[in-house]
């Protein structure tokens, strides 16, 4: 999970034999502040065939949920209005459409303390920051078959 | 008897009385003058009526003498109408006249006359008249004409003649009333001259009074009274008077009797005073003779009482003096005097050899002869081993000589001194120069004062010493006060120590009791009932309960009382009556004595709580801190690692390469800022202050702003060089994150307002945008570290969250303040005000 020392030195080859053949078009939420956080994830997603939706902060997140349906949500940690743990929280409690959908948390903090608070507040993954982009394909690749 | 009236209100009343006189005598002289001169005037009033009416008279008859010659003449009898008129209104005019003068007959007899001759004419002539009237009716115009030359020229001549006279007298009347008038007019000015002497004439008399009856009597009474005080006996001629001056002269009458009788008297006394004054002294002579012989009686009384009286005194001094050496020269000095000797010496006796003593005192000798030897004369040992007193007649030394010129021989007699059990402890040498014999009547004396002098001195020796130890217990004490007080202040000292020590302090002895508890451990744990107590105990009340306790904290304490542990250190967790977390750190000391084994264990309570504050603080900078860097980091390598794997269109590597650039530049500013933070907020941060122009700064800014960016900067300002001391660099960087700012929160504007104003001491710049303004609830986080405004909008604009607080840091040691205002969607002002320097 976590990407560790090994990735800045040497560089992962990474093996699409997860992500092979052509994806049966699932859709992402992805809730990010950063505007440069969220095109990276968008050119990581898009790139694979995945649809993608964004939300800017936790309050959009929740709105996006209510009103969508979606199969994976990425949600960042540290985000104005509401955090991804929060928005976790209220996705689980929720009787929405998505109330199940798993969760995909990126953050900074790295910490076990912060890691055994989102698995209560009903985290899929967890992905600390810098993450793999590949890696976190592979993530939603592995949460995608869990589903079926 | 009647009170007659008092000098004074007699001449106030005869003053009172003649000027009411005059008073009364000048206000009806004018009032006799005022009536006179109106009746006068009635009179002339009446005189001119009078005349008037004569006047008319006159008229009257005029008319009709014309109206009588027009008809003579034309023949008229209008004429005679006018003429029957006329003659109707003189005759009553003249009944008139007559009436009125028949009213005062006896005053105007010549006017009645004047009126009778009037009617007498008058009837003459209407005869005539009425004559011609009736010729002229029948026409004899011959006849009118013969008469009038025989009876009309008479006629109407008596006519006008009386007529006259009776005016003339009116006249003269009148005249006379007037004269009259012009004398009473004349009086009113005599009147008050005649006043003014009567006054004048007054006054006279008021001074002759005064000076009869007031001026001369006193003249005469202040002579008296001169030769009184002159001290001649006088008297004033008696008067009758019974006023005040009266009683006055009686008064010194009666005075200068009484003087002269006192002064007889008082010759009489002194007379007798003279004959006794003779016998007085008659008696002194008397007196004075037996006083001589008195004083002879006395003369040999008093010799034996001035030996008693030395002795008396010796005896004394021998009894009241305290020290030893005060008391020696008093007493030895007394002795001398009583005994009629010259010097002594004083020795005593030195227990460990015989032959050896110590002289304490000697008096009277040449400073050679007894010098304070340790060796003592022969004889002085003979008697103080035999007891007995030895007399020894000398010849006098060539030092003795020099002081006792004539003399040859001296006596030295050796008193051994004993106590009252005959030991001996001293000797005492007395030496005469003028009794060189021995004289026996006076030994049983001299023995005898001598034996009272050894008692007294052995007594004396006795309370030095006791005096001396009572001395040195008082320096004793005092040393053990001084001693008590040095500890106790260092008690005090340690008190205060342990008192004002931030740290809880328990002392225990080595069974673990509890022997001393300061008052910040008493505090601590609220309880103030812990000495006498163990230790364990204490740890079971307070620290092993199961949410303070820190697993074994009770077991480990055990151990190391047992002495199976060497260190002992705990920490502790509890929350106060006000739910704020204390953090506490127990460590124990073994405290030992000097040499010995250990006697008991200190207990220090550190109070951690604000170490813990730091250290929660620091671990949030960090976690912030590596958020902050992680997110850009994040975005970097993962587009690294994209462009890596994937093939990707040119384009695309493009935009990905840039965006890595830009999160990399902005890692890079991030680290940047945050390290210039960190320097300034713990003073490392070195500033180079020197005079700068504002406003060339904000200059050279906007240019560079004005460059490449959408923004106009517009600078406002009145004075075009403002000095401040400042660093340049660090002030353009104020300036520099301030209009980036403002900058990047209003994509919509195109220009940003830059003010400049200032007064003497201070200058303001304002930093002006038309963006998206501040939330109103932000207040000062707005300059926290890393503080950005939660807003998605915001999230869009990079930024590394340390601007503002780098800009306040800066600001802040220019001595300067920053501050903002700001209306939401509407933009911000923000506000640096530093002080100006004159230019």
């Amino acid at each position: 999970m976590c990407v560790g020392k090994e990735s800045f030195t040497t560089i992962p080859k990474w093996e699409s034999s997860v992500r092979s053949g052509p994806k049966d078009m699932a859709n992402i939420l992805i809730a990010d502040d950063e505007v440069a956080l969220r095109f990276l994830l968008r050119e990581t997603l898009v790139d694979e065939g995945y649809d993608v939706r964004e939300a800017s902060d936790g309050q959009e997140a929740i709105e996006k949920l209510t009103n969508h349906q979606f199969d994976i949500v990425i949600l960042d940690y540290m985000m104005p209005e509401k955090t991804g743990i929060e928005v976790c929280e209220w996705l689980r409690k929720s009787d929405s459409i998505n109330q199940n959908a798993p969760v995909i948390l990126l953050t900074a903090k790295t910490q076990m303390k912060d890691r055994e608070k989102a698995s209560e507040a009903g985290i899929s993954t967890y992905m600390a920051k810098p993450f793999s982009p590949f890696q976190l394909l592979d993530e939603i690749e592995l949460l995608l078959n869990r589903q079926k | 008897m009647t009170k007659r009236r008092g000098l004074a209100s007699r001449i106030a009343l005869l003053i009172f009385v003649s000027l009411l006189f005059y008073s009364i005598v000048a206000a009806s002289a004018y009032l006799v003058i005022n009536q006179l001169q109106n009746t006068q005037d009635q009179e002339i009033i009446t005189y001119g009526k009078t005349l008037k009416e004569i006047d008319q008279l006159e008229s009257i008859y005029d008319e009709l003498v014309l109206s009588f010659r027009g008809y003579i003449a034309f023949g008229t009898t209008h004429q005679l109408t006018i003429i029957e008129q006329a003659k109707m209104d003189f005759i009553n005019q003249l009944k008139e006249q007559k009436a009125k003068t028949s009213q005062i007959q006896e005053f105007q007899k010549e006017k009645q006359q004047a009126i009778a001759e009037i009617e007498d004419s008058w009837k003459a002539y209407m005869k005539w008249v009425e004559a011609c009237i009736q010729l002229k009716k029948e026409g004899k115009t011959e006849e009118i004409e013969t008469l009038r030359v025989q009876v009309g020229t008479e006629a109407l001549g008596n006519m006008n003649e009386d007529l006259a006279r009776l005016y003339r007298y009116y006249e003269i009347q009148m005249d006379q009333a007037y004269q009259e008038r012009e004398t009473y007019n004349t009086w009113e000015y005599v009147v008050p001259v005649f006043i003014l002497l009567g006054l004048l004439i007054t006054g006279i008399f008021l001074v002759r009074f005064l000076r009869r009856d007031v001026v001369t009597p006193i003249e005469e009474i202040d002579k008296t009274m001169k030769q009184i005080s002159a001290g001649e006996f006088a008297w004033i001629p008696e008067n009758k008077r019974d006023d005040e001056l009266g009683t006055l002269v009686k008064g010194i009458n009666q005075m200068s009797s009484e003087l002269e009788l006192r002064q007889r008297e008082l010759e009489d006394s002194n007379i007798e005073l003279i004959a006794q004054r003779d016998m007085l002294e008659t008696q002194n002579e008397e007196i004075m003779a037996q006083q001589i012989e008195q004083e002879e009686t006395l003369y040999k009384l008093t010799n034996r009482e001035q030996e008693l009286e030395y002795i008396t005194n010796y005896q004394e001094k021998l009894a009241s003096y305290s020290d030893l050496d005060s008391f020696l020269h008093q007493s030895v000095s007394s002795l001398l005097r009583v005994l009629h000797y010259d010097a002594a010496i004083v020795g005593l006796r030195n227990t460990d050899d015989e032959d050896l003593g110590n002289v304490v005192f000697t008096t009277g000798y040449n400073n050679s002869h007894y010098p304070r030897s340790e060796q003592i004369p022969g004889l002085a040992k003979r008697a103080m081993t035999e007891g007995v007193e030895l007399v020894r007649v000398r010849a006098v030394t060539e030092d003795e000589k020099a002081i006792h010129m004539e003399l040859s021989k001296a006596c030295d007699r050796y008193n051994p001194l004993q106590n009252d059990n005959k030991e001996v402890f001293g000797f005492m040498i007395l030496t005469s120069y003028h009794q060189a014999e021995y004289q026996e009547s006076r030994d049983r004396l001299v023995r005898g004062l001598v034996k009272q002098f050894s008692l007294a001195m052995y007594t004396q020796l006795l309370n030095d010493e006791r005096r001396k130890q009572a001395d040195e217990l008082v320096r004793l004490n005092e040393t053990l006060k001084k001693e008590q007080q040095h500890i106790e202040e260092q008690r005090d000292l340690i008190k205060q120590i342990l008192n004002a020590n931030h740290e809880g302090m328990l002392l225990c002895n080595s069974e673990g009791i509890i022997m001393y508890a300061n008052p910040r451990m008493e505090k601590n744990l609220n309880e103030c009932n812990l000495i006498g107590r163990h230790v364990t105990e204490l740890w079971v009340q307070f620290f092993d309960t199961p949410n303070r306790t820190e697993s074994g904290a009770l077991t480990q304490l055990t151990e190391y009382l047992q002495g199976d542990n060497e260190n002992f250190i705990q920490r502790f967790t509890w929350q106060d009556e006000n739910q704020q977390k204390i953090y506490f750190e127990v460590y124990a000391t073994v405290a030992s004595n000097e040499g010995e084994e250990k006697s008991g264990y200190l207990f220090v309570f550190r109070d951690r709580t604000e170490e813990e504050k730091v250290d929660e603080m620091k671990n949030e900078v960090i976690s912030v801190v590596s958020h902050e860097l992680r997110t850009p980091l994040a975005t970097v390598l993962g587009f690294m690692e994209i462009l890596l794997h994937r093939e990707l269109s040119p384009e695309k590597q493009q935009k990905y390469l840039e965006t890595i650039y830009k999160e990399g530049k902005r890692l890079s500013q991030l680290l940047n800022d945050f390290l210039d933070l960190q320097r300034m907020q713990v003073g490392k941060q070195e500033y180079q202050f020197s005079k700068v122009n504002l406003l060339e700064i904000l200059h050279d800014i906007s240019e560079q702003w004005e460059t490449g960016h959408s923004h106009k900067i517009k600078l406002t300002y009145d004075e075009e060089s403002i000095f401040v001391e400042a660093d340049e660099g660090q002030l353009s960087q104020v300036f520099h994150n301030l209009i980036s700012n403002a900058v990047k929160y209003s994509p919509e504007a195109d220009h940003i307002d830059v003010n400049i104003t200032a007064d003497e001491k201070m200058v303001r710049v304002e930093i002006k945008d038309y963006g998206l303004g501040i939330p109103a609830d932000i207040g000062e986080k707005l300059f926290d570290k890393f503080y950005r405004v939660d807003n998605s909008d915001r999230r869009q604009i990079g930024g590394t969250g340390l601007g503002l607080a780098i800009v306040k840091e800066i600001v802040e040691s220019h001595n300067g303040s920053i501050s903002y205002r700001s209306i939401l969607g509407q933009g911000s002002s923000f506000y640096v005000i530093v002080p100006r320097i004159n230019s």
